[in-house]
């Protein structure tokens, strides 16, 4: 999943371990989030989503578009 | 609270938690080898060995205790994940080679016997290489 986590975090000029303090995660998670290696769970997601003041959807994108839709 | 004052912390617990483990795992294989000696030479009454056998495990106790504590309030969700993937590699090779030893010895095509050292090591050493193969992927 793609995500513009450090350009969000660059924006308000926190560190990775500011993002992490005000998130209750390591840095390490940060750093894996924002390189994409790692996917957060739904209650990171919208914690982080809160946190910036956007949609999930604006924060991350799937990296493959899905297939269909569903019915 | 800085960056670095944040890796030293993460880093002070992994450090801290691999030295209990290293002091656990000794007071267990120590106090096996005392107890397989004292058997041997039949120098120690039965409830001193009893006690020393019980003693030296209970280290090893406290360290999963803590263990498991750290794992559920400590560690974030990524680095439970990475805890946790190691020890499901562990589980994962651990219990087929486990089987297979005790099948080709019972079969009398192995004839080297696993002493408790090594039954002990073994899966503390895949788990430490679970977590290093799931930390890699996720660096």
């Amino acid at each position: 999943m793609k995500n513009c986590l450090a350009e969000l975090r660059d924006e308000k000029g926190w560190s990775q371990g500011d993002l992490a303090e005000k998130l209750g995660v390591s840095r390490q998670t940060i750093n894996a989030l924002e390189r994409g290696k790692y996917d957060p769970s739904l209650p990171l997601a919208f914690k982080i989503a809160r946190l910036f003041k956007r949609s999930i959807e604006e924060v991350f994108e799937p990296e493959e578009k899905l297939g269909k839709p569903l019915k | 609270m800085s960056e670095t004052d944040e890796s030293v912390r993460d880093m002070g617990l992994g450090r801290r938690l691999i030295t209990n483990f290293v002091i656990a795992e000794f007071f267990l294989i120590a106090g096996n080898l005392v107890v397989r000696m004292c058997n041997r030479g039949a120098f120690l009454p039965t409830w001193t060995i009893a006690i020393i056998a019980v003693a030296t495990a209970l280290p090893m106790l406290l360290f999963a205790t803590k263990f498991f504590r750290m794992l559920r309030t400590d560690l974030d969700e990524m680095l439970q994940r990475v805890a946790l993937e190691g020890l499901a590699f562990a589980m994962i090779v651990f219990v087929p080679l486990a089987g297979l030893y005790v099948n080709a010895r019972a079969a009398g095509l192995i004839n080297a016997r696993l002493d408790p050292p090594e039954v002990l090591l073994i899966p503390s050493i895949l788990v430490a290489m679970g977590v290093l193969i799931s930390w890699s992927r996720l660096k």
